[in-house]
């Protein structure tokens, strides 16, 4: 397992540096100047676009690029969203309330999405399995931020129980009230995932001869259910919830623009439009590296949850 | 299952418990609801959450305002008592600037002696000096450079100071007309004469704004190429008519009033906090929850306030326009002047004004633009608008003849030519859908098509500046300008347009309209604001004449202001909008 991983590592390194070179020339290629202010001279914009090296061939601008982060550990500076600021340094700001809005999503999603998934296939073809299927339709079918939206103009603005927008303030209380909309808002999709997707499994499964065995030994419906269903359902789940990480990364991106939330999310938007590239190249590795490791944690968690893959890696 | 209903039942309950505590007064006033007495804090939103208050650096709007409220420079503007307008005054200069030589090349400007910082150090010559130093510095190339170089005035070799490290010519410092006098005096040496408007002008912009040395050099990097200086509130000094005092990066920034600025008695608030909401939708249900006490409304906005008595109009100096690729050489009919004056005369700017909620535009030189000290806008003299056409230049028969006309002369039975846009701009998309179909209704269906090419802003721009060495990057083009040097001096706007500009974003070009300007920099025209706005006039008589580019939109935009707010101005002043800082809260 551990030269498994290792070697996994590796390989992820590897897509690293070819999702980062080839991010770095199609930034470069794209139209449009990176100094493009109309009050600047043209005298200091061949003096900043020298600085930048951005008057040199693509080659050598790419060994500077190179060159500066391995000799300096220099990534670059933001030079329109956060000028002079370090470019992780900007990423590292906006990280936190990032991730506490997608972990909280998560958080939220995935026993909700459990607890419903379970109850429709336990009462299938039934009125609550019927509700949860409308449900779960909708929630997939409609994109997060027109909930968010309607959530914001009716909880917030028309009756006023929530802030309109995230309230980044010293009062717990308040700060977390401001979530709970975001939070909700990035929570309905993947609930209708893992409910979708988990009670197509459990139906499966209770309908399988070893479930039948189980009643047969003694158990009662429940314990049936939790400690042979549910751990047979729960694989291909994982396959589901980890990459859902990185996917709800990716529709905070809406939601944060909406209830102001600085998080990572605008970041990319704003870079790549306003020709910031050391800053969309940073946020196109954080994103990438996320998304990597999304996928390694998919494969480790088959070998921690299938025993029936560890002996396969095993017997080889 | 029961039990899992249960838990369900019992977050529920602890959730509405949440809900139901610790509410926040509404810090608006449209909700109208009687307060306790409480300190008066306006409450305000940018369009993104200010990241940078180095005012050397700062080029978006909420930066610029953020570094706009905390420093202050050698002079600025200030209502009138009666709040008529406003007035250039002293800020920490001591005085007016006293012309040395007695022709407009030598100038020195006093500074007060009780000039100080927020936490009390003084500001004075060194203070000056540093931040001119650190902004001209061709290591750190500020932006404000080329600015502070030269805007209302030229500073003697500031450029070749800034821009030694691609000229390859050495500079030094001793050569720039900045010099320090004695601790409480500076001397600038300008490349030209000038007269003390234009120096008191020059000197009140953000480029010749102070820094703090202190904090300046600890946030500079090994090498002097970047510095840290404003980019977080530890790293930034107020000397404004604010104070910094808590900010959230990219979110939230809380101002107090700082009781050591030279008018501090003209500010009536006692602080103000400004967040950044990108979402204009969020932004006007922020005002509508008594959140904020006034916000800028976009189209659907407007639509839903506009009988709202609180809607009021203002302008940004932004004009929108065609122009076109006359060297285009598969379209030698945009080179023809009939074809050229049947455009600009088949456009209804009135009808296409009302779909935006813009103002029809058949000129060049926005009515944000001042022609005199006393502050008369340009567009208010007789002089600019004795030549502008009626309707707004919307004459759809004489547009038919002059097509007529212009197809004959080329030997072309039908014109069929593409518009490019940033499809980023509702006001572009309006403006090109409407042609669409209203051109080929004047000159004829089977007779004229116009092809719409929205691209992105970024890719718009490019091709219309790649045009003098790729004349096929685009036949017909929406682009907008707003010249910041232009608001004092017209006939910067009209700069642009002339074949020496070296930014021009087009390939525009008449003979006379350059003479015009030539004429503008002999300092004999250039210190008489009468004879200036004569030639400014002219000028842009000459372009409109010449159908160098068409004008059809000048930007208007709408606010919504709370009952609570009590303004300083009853109209936007075009040097200070509407005053937000020197305004009252009834609250």
């Amino acid at each position: 397992m551990g030269r498994y991983v290792l070697k996994r590592l590796g390989m992820i390194l590897l897509t690293l540096f070819i999702i980062i070179s080839l991010g770095f020339f199609v930034l470069r290629l794209m139209p449009g100047s990176v100094y493009d202010d109309p009050n600047l001279s043209p005298e200091i914009i061949a003096a900043m676009e020298a600085k930048a090296h951005l008057d040199e061939p693509l080659i050598v601008q790419y060994f500077y690029y190179w060159r500066n982060i391995i000799v300096d550990g220099d990534w670059g500076v933001s030079v329109k969203i956060e000028p002079s600021v370090p470019v992780f340094q900007v990423l590292r700001n906006r990280i936190p309330v990032t991730m506490v809005l997608n972990v909280a999503s998560l958080a939220v999603s995935i026993p909700l999405g459990v607890l419903t998934g379970t109850l429709a296939a336990l009462k299938k073809s039934k009125l609550p399995d019927h509700i949860l299927s409308l449900m779960v339709v909708l929630f997939i079918s409609v994109p997060s931020f027109v909930f968010a939206s309607l959530l914001q103009y009716f909880a917030a603005g028309k009756l006023g129980w929530f802030p309109v927008v995230f309230q980044n303030t010293a009062n717990p209380v308040l700060q977390f009230r401001s979530m709970i909309l975001p939070i909700l808002a990035l929570s309905l999709h993947p609930i209708a995932s893992i409910c979708r997707y988990l009670r197509g499994e459990l139906i499966e499964t209770l309908s399988s001869e070893f479930m039948l065995l189980a009643r047969t030994k003694g158990l009662s419906h429940y314990k049936a259910i939790i400690r042979h269903a549910f751990r047979n359902s729960m694989v291909p789940l994982a396959n589901v919830v980890i990459p859902m990480f990185t996917h709800i990364m990716g529709g905070s991106l809406v939601i944060e623009r909406i209830f102001s939330i600085p998080g990572v999310g605008g970041i990319m938007t704003n870079a790549v439009s306003t020709n910031d590239h050391s800053l969309t190249m940073a946020a196109l590795i954080f994103y990438s590296a996320i998304s990597l490791f999304t996928i390694l944690l998919v494969d480790i968690s088959y070998g921690i949850i299938d025993p029936r893959v560890r002996l396969g890696g095993k017997k080889k | 299952m029961k039990k899992a209903i249960s838990i369900l039942l019992t977050g529920c309950v602890l959730l509405s418990l949440l809900v139901a505590c610790s509410s926040e007064p509404n810090a608006g006033g449209s909700g109208g609801s009687s307060q306790p007495q409480e300190p008066k804090i306006l409450h305000a939103v940018a369009s993104s959450g200010a990241t940078m208050a180095n005012p050397l650096l700062a080029t978006i709007e909420a930066d610029t305002d953020l570094a706009g409220y905390i420093t202050s420079g050698l002079y600025g503007y200030i209502p009138k008592d009666d709040g008529s307008g406003s007035v250039l005054v002293p800020m920490f200069a001591a005085s007016e600037p006293t012309d040395v030589k007695g022709d407009g090349t030598v100038w020195q400007i006093a500074i007060k002696k009780d000039a100080k910082w927020a936490n009390g150090d003084p500001i004075n010559a060194d203070t000056f000096m540093y931040s001119w130093k650190m902004c001209l510095d061709p290591v750190l190339l500020m932006n404000k450079a080329s600015a502070l170089s030269s805007t209302y005035v030229t500073i003697s070799n500031a450029k070749a100071y800034y821009s030694q490290s691609t000229t390859g010519t050495p500079v030094a410092w001793e050569d720039v007309g900045l010099k320090k006098i004695d601790d409480y005096t500076v001397e600038i040496t300008l490349a030209g004469d000038y007269n003390k408007q234009e120096v008191m002008r020059h000197f009140s912009i953000a480029s010749s704004y102070p820094v703090y040395e202190p904090l300046f050099e600890a946030g500079m990097n090994t090498d002097r190429s970047e510095t840290t200086y404003g980019t977080e509130q530890q790293q930034m000094m107020s000397c404004g008519s604010f104070v910094l005092t808590e900010w959230i990066k990219g979110s939230e920034y809380k101002l107090e009033r700082n009781e050591s600025w030279p008018y501090a008695e003209l500010i009536k608030l006692d602080g103000m906090t400004v967040r950044g909401v990108e979402d204009k939708g969020t932004q006007q249900q922020m005002f509508d929850a008594g959140e904020l006490d006034y916000v800028l409304l976009d189209s659907a906005g407007v639509e839903k306030y506009k009988e709202d008595p609180r809607l009021t109009p203002g302008t940004s100096g932004y004009i929108r326009m065609i122009d076109f690729c006359d060297t285009n050489p598969n379209q030698p009919i945009l080179a023809n002047m009939n074809f050229k004056k049947a455009l600009y005369y088949s456009i209804d700017r009135e009808t296409i004004a009302k779909l935006a909620n813009k103002l029809p535009c058949s000129w060049l030189v926005p009515h944000t633009n001042i022609a005199y000290a006393d502050g008369t806008l340009f567009r208010d003299l007789d002089i600019a608008k004795e030549y502008l056409p009626e309707n707004y230049g919307y004459d759809p028969e004489y547009a038919k003849e002059c097509f007529d006309k212009a197809l004959q002369e080329t030997g072309l039975s039908k014109a069929e030519l593409s518009i490019t846009y940033g499809s980023a701009s509702p006001d572009f998309k309006v403006i090109v859908e409407f042609l669409q179909e209203s051109w080929p209704q004047i000159f004829g269906e089977n007779r004229f098509v116009l092809n719409l090419n929205g691209i992105p802003n970024a890719q718009s721009l490019e091709l219309r500046k790649s045009s003098p060495t790729n004349p096929e990057a685009y036949e017909l083009g929406c682009s907008d300008w707003s010249v910041t040097a232009g608001k004092y001096n017209p006939i910067k706007a009209l700069e642009v347009f002339t074949s020496t500009y070296s930014r021009r974003n087009a390939p525009y070009h008449c003979d006379a309209a350059d003479e015009y300007f030539k004429q503008s920099l002999n300092s004999e025209v250039r210190k008489d604001e009468k004879k200036l706005a004569e030639v400014t006039a002219a000028m842009e008589k000459a372009l409109l004449e010449e159908v160098a580019v068409i004008p059809v939109l000048e930007n208007r935009v709408f606010y919504m202001f709370s009952d609570d707010i009590k303004l300083v101005f009853e109209k936007q002043d075009p040097s200070l909008a509407w005053g937000i800082e020197f305004a009252d809260l009834n609250r």
